[in-house]
């Protein structure tokens, strides 16, 4: 097909489309892609159509680009940044920008993926070159004031988007510092999302990076929201994610309000700037599996919380768990858009959440959408907890991926495999959702814990969704992934907490056989020296992967419920109805155990993010560079869905998996699909896709 | 439904060649390999030094236990050695000192980064020796072997 036919289709369409859909184009000029979530309601949608059904098998490689620019592989050779590349690019004006492997922002020109410009580190050193990547930066524009926002490190800045160079007078020394002086702060600051400028306000989240609460102290620093100014980077407001005394919300904590933290949003915020609201979707407090110390509802952990942008002043609020045992934190971006239901339009704010539940509000008064029911649930026999009576339970849409575990739901794929499983899971305590975490027992016969379903990966994630405008289409990456919710005394001296995660005994002393000339400490064939003792290979594997993530599984290593394990779901938004629902990736069903079993894709679980198009919804598997990524929980196909039936049409492998979001725009004629990898082996790089060129340029 | 094979410059068999312009850091160091992580090529007393700075340092995220968490990977045990299977040693000195600690990357001593490796060795079952990792240097000519 001729390149200038395919820009006639693709812009008129977005012509067409484009003065039809309110809050979800607001910032996207045509076929660009300026916030790193496709829009500020971080839809990951875009209306270019120029990739189809109908072409999409031509895709090839347009260009590829390394994480980190040459200047730092040759400059800093101890330069060795983490795979786990979350960046997506933002494009304004045929240029990309996007935080580096190390979270210096790096310009690269749509076409070529060749370099614009790098941000200069404050020094020529290490340290000053270290870092990590975020998911992205954001573009702002006040007439010719034109900036990129970003955050890296404890620091947030603006850039001039021609030159890289940082402003003199925003901050100090063009940079404000984002560290937090509070008491238990840990780390200072620790941000992996991203910056929103909403009007003139940068509104800054996170700060635990999503980590810290599943440890052994009940203390922790709340995290709080922060707005700043997007021209002089000074502070105009805070908003306390645990109310200080005499704030609404400081009755639902007992006595930890002093001490009790965490609760960052780690997820990216979105906001509605003709409303002037950001949506904030807060996580769990600490400790996230135990609570005895913070009796109450413990506002505002695990809630939705809209604020108005100039002010931080909370407009409303809604909390998706009370009291939570379960770390069921608000995950993904809570996503705007308006659908239509019972012939009533509706500004919808849409929150995921681990638990598997779509979470639907009208984003101007936080009034559910469709009823949400306080619920009984299962109370913990845990002494000193204070399990909250009742859960919120949607009663549209449906859960999107499995919630609770019973013997029903254990893998049957051949009487053995179904007998071993239900060996493994009968030493646990089993149930429906929100059944609590349980003490080990000591005794014969002793429960080991509770399987929780959802677990701590969550059914849903930071990736999880997508939103189609135009239909009113939500889409869901998740994962079924349960988690061994195991309580024990801690060991640790240090621990402040009750109970806490029950962990294994620390590495043992150096073997007798530690010498120069020693033998490597193996106890024979097939066994290796594990690090709390020989164990069979099979055995130190399940033994790894109890002791960092506490998923329950066979000993071959296969899981021990059923399929699908990485799922892909269309939610039809107008009715609250599940349209679709496919397995995304082949999972294990290659497993030794299985192979002769000829069985259908099972999904592969993961952190893959959608990218939605006029027809198509793009997405990869997740990748083994994920910190804590559970087992085969990342593949390296990357795939396109026929958005409409959950058919997939084509399919590539990558040389790693995906680990951030993909994006789309359209430069000089031709539509372009980025899409960052990084692998245990494989250096992060973003990969291009584009269609083949067939005509001559267009100006 | 086939999976595609897209094509350009470096795809071989209907892949995106596993070759990449990224990060390389397996050329550094001399020639020489007359070393593993099975040698003996630190001190238990470095690997002590180590484990204090691990409680600093580490701890926090990746457990006492070296078994980490939901965000943090374990330290210890077969996920970790294969990580770091039939590369330089250096590597995994680099990738500490240039992302570790997570909110400061970039500020532990040469020596205390020396110290860690020391004890992440003593941990996964390596043995010991009588001379200590003394410079990061040394590292290029140590090739990190899960099994002997």
């Amino acid at each position: 097909m001729h390149v200038r036919r395919l820009i006639g289709a693709g812009v008129s369409a977005i012509l067409v489309a484009f003065g039809t859909l309110a809050v979800n184009t607001q910032n996207k000029a045509l076929g660009e892609w300026r916030s790193f979530g496709g829009d500020k309601g971080y839809t990951r949608y875009s209306l270019l159509d120029q990739i189809n059904k109908d072409n999409v098998a031509k895709l090839q490689v347009v260009w590829r680009r390394p994480a980190l620019d040459a200047q730092f592989t040759s400059g800093y050779p101890d330069l060795s940044p983490s795979p786990y590349f979350r960046s997506t690019p933002i494009m304004v004006d045929g240029v990309l920008f996007a935080p580096n492997a190390v979270g210096l922002i790096e310009a690269f020109d749509g076409g070529s993926g060749k370099t614009v410009w790098v941000q200069e580190p404050a020094e020529k050193s290490l340290q000053a070159v270290a870092g990590q990547s975020m998911r992205g930066v954001d573009y702002w524009a006040s007439g010719r004031d034109q900036r990129i926002v970003v955050v890296r490190g404890t620091n947030l800045l603006t850039l001039d988007p021609k030159t890289g160079r940082t402003y003199a007078d925003f901050g100090k020394h063009g940079m404000t510092n984002l560290k937090r002086e509070e008491l238990y702060a840990g780390p200072a600051f620790r941000e992996t999302s991203g910056p929103i400028v909403v009007g003139d306000v940068v509104v800054i989240a996170g700060n635990g990076g999503g980590g810290g609460d599943l440890g052994i102290k009940k203390e922790a620093a709340p995290e709080d929201v922060r707005g700043y100014d997007v021209r002089t980077g000074k502070l105009r407001w805070t908003f306390h994610v645990r109310p200080r005394p005499g704030e609404f919300g400081a009755d639902t904590w007992g006595d930890a309000l002093d001490w009790s933290g965490d609760m960052g949003a780690w997820g990216a915020l979105t906001a509605d700037e003709e409303l002037g609201y950001v949506y904030v979707p807060l996580t769990a407090p600490t400790n996230a599996m135990y609570g005895g110390h913070r009796p109450g509802q413990n506002l505002y952990s695990n809630a939705l919380v809209c604020l108005d942008a100039k002010t931080g002043k909370r407009v409303w609020h809604y909390q998706m768990v009370h009291h939570d045992l379960w770390d069921y934190d608000n995950v993904g971006a809570p996503v705007l858009g308006d659908i239509t239901v019972n012939g009533k339009r509706i500004k919808a704010v849409m929150q995921v959440n681990k638990t598997a539940f779509l979470y639907v509000f009208d984003r101007v008064t936080g009034e559910p959408v469709w009823p949400i029911e306080e619920r009984p649930v299962p109370q913990s026999d845990v002494p000193g907890e204070h399990t909250w009576p009742t859960q919120p339970f949607p009663t549209k849409p449906p859960a999107f991926d499995r919630q609770g575990l019973t013997e029903d739901d254990l893998i049957d794929f051949t009487p053995e495999l179904r007998a071993e499983a239900l060996k493994v899971a009968r030493r646990y305590v089993l149930g429906p959702m929100f059944t609590p975490p349980s003490l080990v027992g000591d005794g014969p016969g002793g429960k080991q814990g509770t399987i929780v379903m959802p677990g701590t990966w969550g059914a849903a994630n930071w990736n999880t969704p997508a939103f189609d405008p135009e239909t009113g289409i939500f889409y869901a990456a998740s994962n079924t992934i349960p988690y061994i919710n195991d309580l024990a005394v801690p060991a640790d001296p240090k621990a402040t907490i009750k109970y806490a995660l029950k962990q294994l005994p620390g590495p043992p002393p150096p073997q007798p056989a530690a010498t120069p000339a020693g033998a490597p400490p193996l106890a024979g064939p097939g066994t290796v020296q594990g690090p709390f003792g020989p164990t069979t290979t099979a055995g130190q594997n399940r033994s790894d992967r109890l002791q960092r993530i506490h998923e329950p599984m066979l000993e071959n290593g296969l899981p021990i419920y059923k399929p699908p394990y990485g799922r892909l779901t269309a939610i039809d938004l107008n009715r609250g109805e599940i349209v679709w629902q496919v397995a995304n990736g082949d999972g294990p069903r290659n497993h030794p155990a299985l192979k002769n079993l000829n069985l259908p894709p099972l999904g592969t679980a993961g952190r893959p993010a959608p990218l939605v198009t006029k027809t198509l919804l793009f997405i990869g598997e997740g990748s083994d560079a994920i910190p804590g990524v559970p087992k085969d929980a990342f593949g390296n196909m990357f795939r396109a869905y026929d958005k409409a039936t959950g058919r997939v049409i084509w399919q590539t492998e990558l040389p790693a998996g995906t680990t951030g979001a993909p994006m789309t725009y359209l430069l000089k004629g031709r539509q372009y699909i980025v899409v960052p990898i990084g692998g245990k082996n494989h250096p992060p790089e973003f990969v291009a896709l584009g269609l083949p060129e067939t005509g001559p340029p267009t100006k | 439904m086939a999976t595609a094979i897209i094509a350009l410059g470096g795809l071989v068999g209907g892949r995106l060649g596993a070759e990449t312009t990224g990060v390389n850091l397996s050329n550094m160091g001399g020639a020489g390999e007359d070393k593993t992580v099975w040698s003996g090529v630190y001190t238990p007393e470095q690997a002590r030094n180590g484990k204090a700075s691990y409680a600093t340092a580490c701890s926090a995220c990746h457990q006492e236990s070296l078994g980490g968490d939901t965000m943090s990977p374990a330290l210890v045990g077969e996920d970790f050695r294969a990580s770091w299977d039939s590369q330089k040693l250096r590597k995994l000195y680099s990738r500490i000192l240039s992302t570790m600690p997570v909110d400061n990357p970039g500020t532990l001593t040469e020596k205390t980064v020396l110290d860690i490796v020391a004890y992440l060795l003593e941990a996964n079952g390596f043995p010991g020796g009588t001379a200590a990792l003394e410079r990061a240097d040394d590292l290029n000519t140590i090739l990190f072997l899960k099994q002997k």
